[in-house]
């Protein structure tokens, strides 16, 4: 088999583990369906704004992030159960063991985040609301792919720092609650911005998570709640990320294949 | 037993780093989240105060959830095999493992507990009645997730899969964020048959919060007693017969 056909095939059965497990695809299912047709509607009734049609896309690209994310969870079991240390017995080089990772994690965000989409589109449509599907969004598909796999540079980093032990579900948490909460997922920039001033405000702004909610909002509705959003930010901020987790994996799989230790 | 309660207790809080993001995460929710979505809800007076009672009660609900799962890990691991070779009854061991899930979540909850009572300016009696109804809810859910620990033996994916659904909608389909009379109708009545809602409600009945918007303490009491003593009593009866089944993975 080629040094492509083998990179693949670690990408189908890196996907293929995330697919399966069953606990991960029920909270993942369970946290974004109700999200968006329990607490999405309900805060409607609460808010002055339509929060439900602002919510939704929020909530598809938390769920691209928790997918794509899940590539960390992977690795480090697959670091400390032996998995990753059989990968570096087979003839593929290093470059194409991190990138058979990226590229299943990017998969796995974009597959799971388009079946919200499914999902979304059908509600918003029952609720004669504007659907996501629409010719805009399949062209920003190739950008929501490119941001699910610089997402998971950011689980890369993590995979660097924490070794074994607690810490890794422990960072893991922390960063993902801290990313979803300091981006504009859940609520519009003017409101963020009547709280955190810069830096943080800057920060939010050019979250990838919000600039990913802010992109799927302006090419389905029209309007962006965030006014520095703009498609090469989103592409330039994702490559970024990306290219730091090529980096971060590239050291944890040559530290692992040259002292055998993680 | 008591040995084996602190023995276990100890080891719960061997690991700094989770203790301390359980604080981190509720002071995130609290004063960035909250803060953030109060300022968008307009139908509801003070609801920074109604949110953050929320957010403790989703705290117990996971440390109570936390609990349950511990318990069929230690069958999986093999540590439950060993836990029946002490000289105790299995149902002092399956109250060793309740009065330990109620210790962690006091340890847990009291420090935000304390911080928004103090930030509402509430008597310290408050606490002791926030403390007691918290606890009372989460003996209620140890007994669910005890009780539906009998999946777990025969496999713990399932098992995982179960409870991490059935919080995420036992939470949404609850008054923990949003009051009743908010709820579409449909999920109202939904709402009714959880006792997440009762459980919430009567918080803040303790709590003075307005009660227009909540249901009756007394049933509320009622209701958040009821499921704490029955899924108790079916999981004392239930656990005991299921572990003579269990396989160490």
């Amino acid at each position: 088999m080629s040094e492509t056909g083998m990179m693949l095939q670690i990408t189908r059965v890196d996907l293929s583990y995330f697919f399966r497990t069953k606990w991960l695809l029920a909270t993942l299912i369970g946290l974004n369906i109700t999200d968006m047709l329990v607490v999405g509607l309900v805060y409607n009734g609460l808010m002055q704004f339509n929060y439900f049609e602002f919510f939704v896309p929020g909530v598809i690209v938390t769920g691209l992030f928790f997918a794509s994310f899940d590539v960390g969870r992977r690795v480090h079991l697959g670091l400390t159960e032996g998995v990753s240390q059989y990968y570096l017995t087979l003839p593929v080089s290093l470059n194409a063991l991190v990138l058979a990772h990226l590229l299943s994690a990017g998969l796995g965000g974009l597959i799971y985040a388009g079946i919200l989409i499914v999902i979304a589109s059908a509600s918003l449509t029952a609720m004669h609301l504007p659907s996501l599907i629409t010719p805009n969004t399949i062209v920003l598909l190739p950008a929501l792919f490119v941001l699910s796999m610089g997402l998971a540079g950011i689980a890369a980093v993590l995979n660097l720092f924490s070794k074994a032990g607690d810490r890794y579900w422990v960072f893991a948490d922390g960063i993902q609650t801290a990313l979803v909460g300091l981006s504009t997922v859940a609520y519009p920039l003017s409101t963020v911005s009547g709280f955190f001033k810069p830096p943080i405000l800057t920060f939010i702004e050019y979250n990838p998570l919000s600039q990913g909610a802010e992109a799927l909002r302006t090419v389905v509705y029209g309007f962006s709640s965030s006014p520095v959003f703009n498609l090469p930010a989103l592409f330039l901020g994702s490559l970024a990320l990306l290219a730091v987790g090529v980096i971060s994996y590239r050291h944890v799989f040559t530290r692992l294949r040259d002292t055998g230790r993680i | 037993m008591l040995s084996l309660f602190a023995f276990d207790l100890r080891e719960t809080f061997d690991s700094v780093p989770w203790t301390v993001y359980f604080w981190i995460f509720f002071a995130f929710q609290y004063f960035v989240y909250g803060q953030l979505v109060s300022r968008l809800v307009v139908s509801l007076n003070d609801y920074y105060f109604y949110y953050g009672t929320g957010i403790l009660i989703i705290m117990t609900f996971n440390v109570s959830t936390w609990a349950g799962r511990r318990f069929v890990e230690g069958a999986h691991e093999g540590r439950l095999k060993y836990l029946l070779s002490l000289p105790f009854t299995r149902g002092e061991l399956f109250l060793e493992q309740v009065l330990l899930g109620l210790a962690v979540n006091l340890i847990r909850i009291g420090p935000p507990l304390v911080l928004i009572l103090w930030l509402a300016k509430m008597p310290p009696i408050m606490f002791v009645t926030s403390v007691l109804v918290l606890l009372a809810m989460s003996f209620g859910i140890m007994g669910i997730m005890i009780s539906l620990s009998f999946i777990a033996f025969k496999s713990f994916d399932i098992f995982s899969a179960i409870v991490a659904s059935t919080s995420a909608i036992l939470i949404r389909f609850s008054t923990i964020l949003y009051p009743l009379a908010f709820l579409p109708s449909a999920y109202g009545t939904v709402a009714r048959f959880n006792p997440l809602t009762y459980g919430s409600d009567l918080l803040r009945n303790a709590l003075n919060f307005d009660t227009s918007s909540l249901l009756d303490p007394g049933l509320s009491a009622f209701v958040v007693a009821a499921v704490g003593i029955s899924t108790m009593t079916l999981g004392m009866a239930l656990v005991p017969r299921a572990l003579e089944g269990v396989k160490s993975s």
